[in-house]
C-alpha cells in the first residue's frame, strides 16, 4: 500500500496533520489543498497541530503552509511538532523556526514580524500584555441566537453572542467572550493559552468559566447573583469578577501602574 | 387540511402521554376531528390513558411497512362520536422500524382527514423523537418546574430549531402554587426567562390525573379538576382563542371571600 502524503488526526487539542517525511513539499501542499476541498465545512476553523516527523521545513514554506490552510477553511495553525518538540504558534505567526528545520542551536533569533498586530495582542508573552490589553483585534464571530443546552461554540478568534448562553450549551473561544444577554452555560475564553482573554456579560451566572487554563466555578452558597454586567478576567492566576462599567477605566490604570490591583468585588473559588 | 402537532420534552415523565391524551379529548369535544399517534414505539401508554389499550389489532408499524390499510389501524374513541382517534405503537418493535420519511408522509395522509393530529413522542433524543417531529407543523414542549425537565426542555428547543420546527410552545405542568410561593419551586417567571418561548398554558399538580389515568378516562372529561380545566383553556388556545391564564391560587373559602367583600381581610 502506497504511504499517505497527508493524513488528518483528530485528538482532545484539535486536529493534527501528518505531513509524509519523504514527499517533496509542494506535492504535499497540493495533496493538502485536495484534502481540504473535498472535507468541505467540517473543518471550518478548526485549530490544527501540524506534525513533521523528520521533514525540515523553511520558514518560507512553513508560511505557505499556515496562510493555506487559514484560506482554504480558516483553519487556524497552533503549533508544529517534532516528535515531542513542540513550537506554538499563534494565529498563524511563527515564534521561533528551531522545530522547523530541526536545528535548535544555530537559529535562535526571532522571526521577523509579519506585521499584524493582531498576532501581537494575542501574543502570551507577558511583555507586550499589558501594553495590549485595552486595544484588542482579530477575528470575531457574531451569533445572533441564544445557545442552547447541548449547543457548543468553539472559534479561534472573539465571540459576541446576542443572546443567552443557557445551561448546558458551551462557548470557547480563541480571544474575548462577549455576550449580550444571560451567560448561564460554560465559556472558555483564551483558549489556545491567552491569559489576557476576558469574558464580559450582561448577566455573569455561569456553570463555569475557564481564561486560558485556569477554571472556577461560582461560589455554592450565593445564590444571588447580581443582575448587573459583569467582567470575568485573570489575575494573578485566578479568575475574578468585576464590574463592567469600571471595567475600562481599571485596565487602564493597571496598565499606567497607577494602581495595585487588589480592590476585587469578589473572589471565586479556584 | 389538518394541522400535526408534536408534543415532546426530552426528558421523561413530565406528563407528555396524559397531555397528549388530554388535549386530544378536549379538541374533540371543542368539535375538532382529532387522532393520536403514539410515536413511543416498545413503550406504549397512549392507549392505556385513552383506555384504549384492548380494542388494538394493527398498529403505527403495521400501516407504515404495509401490512394493514391505515384506516384499520385508526381506533375509534366510541365516548365521542367519530371525532376522535388513536393511532397506537406497536409494543414489540422498536424505535427503529419507522423512518422519519415515513412518519411525515402519514402526517401528510392523516392532514387530508382530520383537523387535529397530535404525536406523543418519546423521550429522549433519539430517532424517536426525530420520527415524531419529522411531519410536525408545530410543537409542543412540555416541561415541568424542575431543573432538570427545563434543561432538557432547552435541549429539545434547540434541535427542533436545527429541524427548522420554529416557535414552539410551552406547557408548565404539574405546578404547585403553595411551594411556588414559598419559593421552594422555580416559578413561571424562572422558566420562560430560561426557555424563552411562547407559554401555552400551566397545568397544576392535580391528584384527579393519577385517578383518570389508571381508570382510562382522560382528566379533562371531570369537571371537578382544575388540571382538566387546564386542558380544556389549552386546546382553546391551541384553536386561537384568548383565554387567560388559569389563576393557581387555591380555591378561597366562601367565607373568605365574605370577609374580602366585607373588607375585613387584605
Amino acid at each position: 500500500m502506497v504511504k499517505p502524503t497527508v493524513v488528518f488526526k483528530g485528538t482532545r487539542d484539535g486536529l493534527v496533520i501528518v505531513l509524509d517525511e519523504e514527499t517533496d513539499f509542494s506535492q504535499i501542499l497540493g495533496c493538502l489543498e485536495e484534502r481540504l476541498d473535498t472535507a468541505r465545512d467540517f473543518l471550518q476553523g478548526a485549530r490544527v497541530t501540524v506534525e513533521l516527523g523528520e521533514r525540515k521545513l523553511t520558514l518560507v514554506e512553513a508560511k505557505k503552509l499556515v496562510g493555506m490552510l487559514r484560506n482554504r477553511r480558516g483553519l487556524q495553525v497552533i503549533g508544529f511538532q517534532r516528535g515531542k518538540q513542540r513550537v506554538r504558534t499563534l494565529d498563524g505567526v511563527i515564534e521561533g523556526k528551531s522545530v522547523l528545520n530541526g536545528d535548535r542551536e544555530k537559529n535562535r533569533e526571532p522571526v521577523e514580524e509579519t506585521g499584524d498586530r493582531v498576532d501581537k495582542v494575542l501574543s502570551t508573552d507577558s511583555s507586550t500584555q499589558n501594553r495590549q490589553n485595552t486595544e484588542r483585534e482579530g477575528n470575531t464571530l457574531f451569533i445572533r441566537r441564544t445557545l442552547r443546552s447541548g449547543q457548543s461554540v468553539n472559534y479561534h478568534g472573539h465571540v459576541v453572542i446576542i443572546g443567552d448562553v443557557n445551561p448546558g450549551a458551551e462557548v470557547i473561544a480563541g480571544g474575548d467572550i462577549i455576550v449580550l444577554g444571560a451567560l448561564r452555560g460554560m465559556a472558555h475564553a483564551g483558549g489556545a493559552g491567552d491569559n489576557t482573554a476576558i469574558i464580559a456579560a450582561l448577566r455573569l451566572q455561569p456553570i463555569q468559566l475557564r481564561i486560558a487554563d485556569v477554571f472556577t466555578r461560582p461560589p455554592d452558597d450565593d445564590q444571588s447573583l447580581p443582575a448587573v454586567p459583569e467582567v470575568a478576567l485573570l489575575r494573578d492566576g485566578t479568575i475574578v469578577i468585576d464590574h463592567y462599567l469600571t471595567l475600562g477605566e481599571r485596565l487602564r490604570s493597571v496598565t499606567e501602574g497607577l494602581i495595585e490591583e487588589e480592590k476585587e468585588e469578589w473572589r471565586w473559588a479556584k | 387540511m389538518g394541522q400535526v402537532i408534536v408534543i415532546t420534552s426530552g426528558k421523561g415523565g413530565v406528563g407528555k402521554t396524559t397531555t397528549c391524551a388530554n388535549l386530544g379529548t378536549a379538541l374533540a369535544l371543542l368539535g375538532n376531528k382529532v387522532v393520536l399517534i403514539d410515536a413511543d414505539i416498545g413503550l406504549r401508554n397512549l392507549d392505556v390513558v385513552l383506555g384504549l389499550e384492548n380494542r388494538i389489532v394493527y398498529d403505527l408499524v403495521d400501516v407504515t411497512s404495509g401490512i394493514c390499510r391505515l384506516k384499520q389501524a385508526l381506533i375509534k374513541d366510541k365516548r365521542f362520536n367519530d371525532t376522535l382517534f388513536l393511532l397506537p405503537a406497536a409494543q414489540t418493535k422498536d424505535k427503529t422500524s419507522v423512518s422519519p420519511e415515513q412518519m411525515a408522509e402519514l402526517c401528510q395522509r392523516l392532514k387530508e382527514q382530520f383537523d387535529y393530529i397530535l404525536i406523543d413522542s418519546p423521550a429522549g433524543i433519539e430517532q424517536g423523537f426525530q420520527n415524531a417531529i419529522a411531519g410536525a407543523d408545530r410543537a409542543l414542549i412540555v416541561t415541568t418546574p424542575e431543573i432538570s425537565a427545563v434543561r432538557d426542555a432547552d435541549r429539545i428547543i434547540g434541535l427542533l430549531e436545527a429541524a427548522e420546527k420554529n416557535s414552539p410552545e410551552l406547557i408548565i405542568n404539574r405546578i404547585r402554587s403553595s411551594m411556588v410561593k414559598k419559593g421552594d419551586m422555580m416559578d413561571i417567571d424562572d422558566m420562560i426567562d430560561i426557555l424563552a418561548i411562547q407559554l401555552l398554558g400551566v397545568v397544576p399538580e392535580d391528584d384527579h390525573i393519577v385517578v383518570s389515568s389508571n381508570k382510562g378516562e382522560p382528566v379533562v372529561l371531570n369537571p371537578e379538576s382544575k388540571a382538566g380545566l387546564a386542558y380544556r383553556n389549552i386546546a382553546g388556545r391551541i384553536m386561537g382563542e384568548e383565554i387567560p391564564l388559569l389563576s393557581l391560587d387555591e380555591e378561597e373559602s366562601l367565607f373568605k371571600r365574605l370577609k374580602r367583600f366585607f373588607g375585613w381581610a387584605q
